[in-house]
């Protein structure tokens, strides 16, 4: 037998395909409203282009362009002139509408002087822009819901984290349907999934239990039993999670935001977030306590995804099993936002349930926890024997 | 995917069940828009625009269907191995 006369016609090839031209139509977060209200413009490299972002004298937040239409400045190196943003190259001025309103030098602004201004969403100290290559505004039922804890004194502040990540999207929203991948990369222990897909909106139900193998709870604390999630994505980018904590005794509630924006064909700003409601066991300062280690847990989870993600191949043509979420189908229902809307198929946005048969991975699992438990336990005893000389 | 009938509101939709835990239902806009349940415009969850995760008339019509044979259940193999307690 030679490699030459070896048949490949049973081998699996990898299609990898190409990232897409297009940016997903929906509403995108730009992250917390605050951080642009510094009085400064912001720069947002977005969609493939350049934003400038910046707070008018009421207050409310305006995104444009970041591209002067007049000798192609850098409106967001420009600073804040009254309401308008003032290009740092001639001092031209440009409203939060997209006219320009000023031009100190000239006698009068030429005709039809109008640049791109982007349609926002200031909500729950979260700060959006609606993305359409078409440019029409946001259907009426296209919305995002309202996250009732942001604005109430019973919950936390938003911690909030943002990184870059350097590749396609898409890889992010292949984890809505991966179960698996919650007990490899996250050390979490999934007893429970489903998903949902309907119209624009994207849901994963998860229940979890507590991993003994990776996780030991600290002495003297309440022990954690599980997680029980409900997340959804309205739209191609924003996810909200009610995020159950459970624990001897009580529950933490909290809302977990994963949400991000792409940069280009092969980057995107990944930005995640999280309230924690206040209880008798976590008062104010705890609550926030809390919701930070929470953060920088779940901060943790995404180091891993994106340590998979730097390294693993692009892939159209994934070959799963039957626990494996239904990846093609999520697909078909994230492929509404790359397309016209004319182009939008009953396919695409038909309800489609999926219940994962949890049996089979939770007693593999139970085993592999087993294992890792009576290992490290094998291993503290050696530690203890060998230590016992140096006692005396 | 196999056709079935909710008793409760006459929707047809798609079934397919690898397992007797497994399940996967595909609708279409006219079953949907018969289903009682899941509300009459998506998103009547727990979050305005969220879907309501079930329609339990429709899931146990799913059950007795696979224990009738009406629907086939792929694997009705018992899974051997410990069981989570």
């Amino acid at each position: 037998m030679s490699l030459e006369t070896t048949g490949t016609s049973d081998i699996r090839e990898i299609v990898t395909g190409t990232a897409p031209t297009r940016f997903a139509r929906g509403w995108h977060c730009l992250g917390l409203a605050e951080s642009f209200r510094d009085g400064k413009p912001h720069s947002v490299e977005a969609f493939g282009t350049k934003l400038v972002v910046w707070a008018d004298t009421a207050g409310e937040l305006q995104v444009l362009d970041g591209y002067c239409r007049h000798m192609g400045g850098d409106l967001s190196q420009g600073t804040i002139k009254g309401d308008d943003i003032a290009c740092p190259f001639h001092d031209w001025r440009w409203g939060g509408k997209g006219k320009c309103t000023n031009i100190p030098y000239a006698r009068r602004v030429p005709p039809l002087a109008k640049t791109r201004a982007w349609r926002t969403l200031d909500q729950d100290g979260l700060f959006f822009v609606w993305h359409d290559p078409e440019g029409n505004p946001p259907p009426a039922d296209v919305t995002i819901p309202r996250i009732e804890g942001a604005t109430s004194d019973e919950w936390t502040d938003w911690v909030w984290y943002t990184t870059e990540v350097d590749t396609n999207c898409r890889e992010i929203i292949d984890n809505i349907v991966d179960m698996a991948h919650f007990f490899y990369v996250h050390y979490s222990f999934p007893t429970f999934f489903k998903n949902i897909f309907e119209g624009h909106v994207a849901t994963q139900v998860m229940h979890g239990k507590a991993r003994d193998d990776m996780r030991p709870n600290t002495e003297g604390q309440p022990k954690m039993l599980g997680s029980r999630s409900e997340a959804s994505y309205f739209g191609p980018s924003f996810m909200i999670d009610d995020l159950k904590y459970e624990y001897e005794g009580y529950d933490i509630e909290s809302v977990l935001l994963n949400c991000h924006y792409p940069v280009s064909a092969d980057k995107f700003v990944l930005m995640y977030g999280m309230i924690v409601k206040k209880s008798p066991q976590l008062p104010d300062d705890v609550a926030l306590e809390t919701a930070r280690k929470f953060g920088d847990f779940i901060a943790r989870g995404f180091e891993q995804d994106i340590e998979i993600w730097k390294n693993k191949t692009r892939i159209e043509n994934p070959l799963l099993c039957e626990e494996d979420g239904p990846v093609y189908q999520l697909r078909r229902w994230y492929e509404q936002f790359y397309v016209d809307v004319a182009d939008v198929t009953p396919e695409m946005t038909d309800r489609f349930e999926f219940e994962m048969d949890t049996t089979r991975p939770v007693a593999a699992w139970m085993k592999e926890v087993e294992a890792n438990v009576a290992a490290r336990a094998a291993r503290a005893a050696k530690a203890d024997t060998d230590a016992a000389p140096a006692v005396q | 995917m196999q056709p079935l009938r909710c008793s409760e509101c006459q929707a047809q939709v798609l079934v397919r069940k690898n397992s007797w835990e497994h399940t996967e239902v595909q609708w279409n806009a006219q079953a949907r828009s018969r289903c009682h349940e899941l509300g009459n415009a998506a998103g009547s969850g727990r979050r305005p625009g969220a879907p309501v995760l079930t329609c339990s008339a429709l899931e146990a019509g799913v059950a007795r269907a696979a224990t009738e044979g009406l629907i086939d259940v792929l694997d009705d193999a018992p899974i051997p191995g410990p069981i989570l307690q």
